[in-house]
């Protein structure tokens, strides 16, 4: 650490930090231009967390994969896309918490909420992701990562992140979380009225039996406000599976209901687009954000090759991917149902 | 002149301060095994100014800055800005032999450096120099190397005719280890000592009394690597550069740098635009 007092007897961290971001800015070249930089979240938020997994409260015994009793398993009806890992997810609520559901597309969790996120590729567990709300307000949660041993009987903190942890998977720094989490209010993404309203069976079996879906929360009583009616995503299959894709994979940092303060963010999405299911909007596909927001822009009714969504969705690489984060492969499965929507569009 | 880093001025003058900023795009290996690459964009200044003591004796100082957006594994980009490590050097410049339009001249020189380069157990510092250190061609990792101490023997030999410039750069940089550079030990294993050699041939020509381009390759060999490779990387990389310049008046030279390395382990994935710029009075 003997640069960091070489550098404040010169200036600031963070009058550097301002000056070469500008700089950077200006050769086009930083990623602040784009759409995808985040600030670090400090090692005085990350010292919250344990740095071994098994001391995070999921499980009661990791050796036989017991989770704890105050853990219940959920999972998504619609998935965010990572590079075809198989994933096991897990929420802990403090007992006797409420969810505030005030607002059906932004739930408020209470303070000791815990999430995690398990990816495993090829068999093998790769990462265990943990989401941790410290203190009342949506700026106070924690994310960190934990990269497992090669035994598979233990997983450490990963603060920074991992370039290629078996094979190409790669395990995000904890300062990257919030550049998805921290474009909805509730920062939790994937456990919300709408992606918890149906649980399908996972197509290859095998995973965790669901315990925890929208009728098993609203029978426990942890909604604020339950949803008056039954939250059905509208149209065909085709349809569902086109809208559902871009609520999972991009409406997170693509929808207007973003946090008014950028918090761990500042890059900057176009907004004009909507790519969120909302449980208010949900009488036909016409009348969710999608086809209000992003037919004639991001979408050519009718006519796939000249989408622009779609030509991101379909590539890899720099400045030509979306989502532009956590993904080095293209959803094959997903593009073809979103170039049949698009042709299908009138 | 060339406006080349290491040169000093044939004129009578006595101080030369010459400034490079480089913007390189890299993909560098980086060797900690869970950060197997450090890539992103880097803005390199060095500032280097020489003064010449008494005769064709001349000391020197290199101060490096490097402003980057590192690339995070996940694809996002953080913004990082970390100083090098300053250089102190001392020169003794002979004339082989001087005509009125011919001169070859040589230049015996060393370096050493003050292991101030930061670095920092988020391994950002790191990373960012580690991306300036690749947009160089690995070529000076006496002030990109955090946590050594840099000795740097150089020789020099410099022939110009009427137009025509060429010089020939051969260095040394020998790194002692001073710290762990908050590398984390399970993941890294440096070395109390490394060792590379840089060799430069660069060769100028004026087309015009104030435009010329200059034209040089670099080879830079890794005898002994600061710490052990992650990933299997060439010892070696080559590295070209082609410079167009101008003179402004008889005490600036610009020159507008395009540079790439061949092979190794940089080929194809880094390249670095810039300037270089000298004044001399």
């Amino acid at each position: 650490m003997v640069g960091s007092h070489y550098l404040s007897a010169v200036m600031t961290p963070s009058e550097f930090r301002r000056i070469s971001a500008l700089i950077l800015a200006l050769s086009g070249l930083s990623g602040c231009q784009r759409y995808w930089l985040c600030d670090e979240q400090g090692p005085e938020r990350t010292s919250q967390l344990p740095d071994r997994l098994s001391d995070t409260g999921l499980y009661l015994d990791l050796a036989s994969d017991r989770m704890a009793p105050d853990v219940a398993a959920y999972r998504p009806q619609f998935a965010l896309w990572s590079d075809g890992a198989d994933k096991r997810r897990w929420v802990s609520l403090p007992a006797e918490s409420v969810i505030d559901t005030s607002d059906m597309d932004n739930w408020r969790f209470p303070q000791g909420s815990k999430f995690w996120k398990e990816f495993s590729v090829a068999g093998k567990r790769v990462e265990t992701r943990l989401l941790y709300k410290s203190g009342p307000t949506d700026d106070d949660w924690v994310a960190l990562s934990y990269l497992w041993n090669d035994e598979q009987d233990e997983a450490t903190a990963a603060p920074w992140g991992v370039v290629d942890a078996r094979g190409d998977h790669d395990v995000p720094a904890a300062g990257e979380c919030m550049a998805c989490h921290g474009g909805r209010r509730g920062r939790v993404l994937g456990f919300s009225a709408i992606q918890l309203a149906e649980t399908r069976a996972p197509a290859g079996g095998g995973e965790t039996p669901v315990a925890l879906d929208l009728q098993a929360l609203i029978d426990r009583q942890q909604l604020s406000a339950p949803p008056s009616e039954r939250l059905q995503v509208p149209g065909n299959s085709v349809e569902r599976a086109a809208l559902g894709y871009l609520h999972a994979n991009c409406s997170h940092c693509h929808n207007q209901a973003r946090p008014a303060s950028g918090g761990a963010r500042c890059f900057d999405p176009r907004k004009d687009f909507d790519f969120t299911l909302s449980a208010n909007a949900l009488d036909s596909p016409q009348s969710t954000p999608v086809y209000r927001t992003a037919m004639g822009s991001a979408f050519e009714p009718g006519n796939p090759d000249g989408s622009k969504a779609i030509e991101l969705v379909s590539g890899r690489g720099l400045f030509k991917q979306m989502p532009p984060l956590a993904t080095e492969h293209v959803d094959t499965e997903a593009v073809a149902n979103l170039r049949a929507w698009v042709a299908g569009l009138r | 002149m060339t406006g080349d880093l290491q040169s000093l001025p044939s004129s009578a003058d006595a101080v030369i301060v010459a400034e490079r900023a480089h913007l390189a795009v890299a993909s560098a290996p980086f060797d900690v095994r869970t950060l197997s690459e450090a890539k992103g964009q880097a803005l390199s200044f060095v500032t280097d100014a020489w003064y010449e003591l008494q005769r064709e004796t001349w000391l020197g100082l290199r101060l490096p800055l490097v402003a980057a957006s590192v690339r995070q594994p996940a694809g996002s980009y953080l913004d990082e800005t970390a100083w090098g490590n300053p250089e102190l050097r001392l020169a003794r410049r002979f004339s082989l032999n001087r005509r009125s339009e011919t001169a070859l001249e040589l230049t015996l020189g060393g370096g050493v450096g003050i292991p101030l380069a930061e670095h920092d157990r988020s391994l950002m510092p790191n990373r960012a120099l580690a991306i300036a250190n690749a947009g160089e061609g690995f070529a000076e990792p006496e002030l990109f190397t955090p946590g050594a101490l840099p000795l740097t023997p150089f020789v020099r030999l410099d022939y110009t005719s009427r137009g025509f410039r060429a010089l020939t750069l051969l260095k040394l940089p020998a790194l002692f280890r001073v710290s762990d550079a908050d590398l984390p030990a399970i993941q890294s294993e440096p070395h109390a000592f490394a060792l590379s050699s840089v060799l430069a041939l660069e060769a100028g020509y004026n087309f015009t009394r104030r435009l010329g381009l200059a034209l040089a390759a670099q080879l830079a060999v890794e005898v002994l690597p600061p710490s052990d490779h992650v990933r299997s990387v060439p010892a070696w990389q080559l590295m070209l550069r082609g410079s167009p310049y101008f003179e402004l008046g008889e005490r600036i030279t610009v020159l507008i740098d395009v540079q790439a390395p061949v092979g190794g382990a940089l080929g194809g994935t880094t390249f670095a635009v810039g300037s270089r710029a000298a004044l001399q009075f």
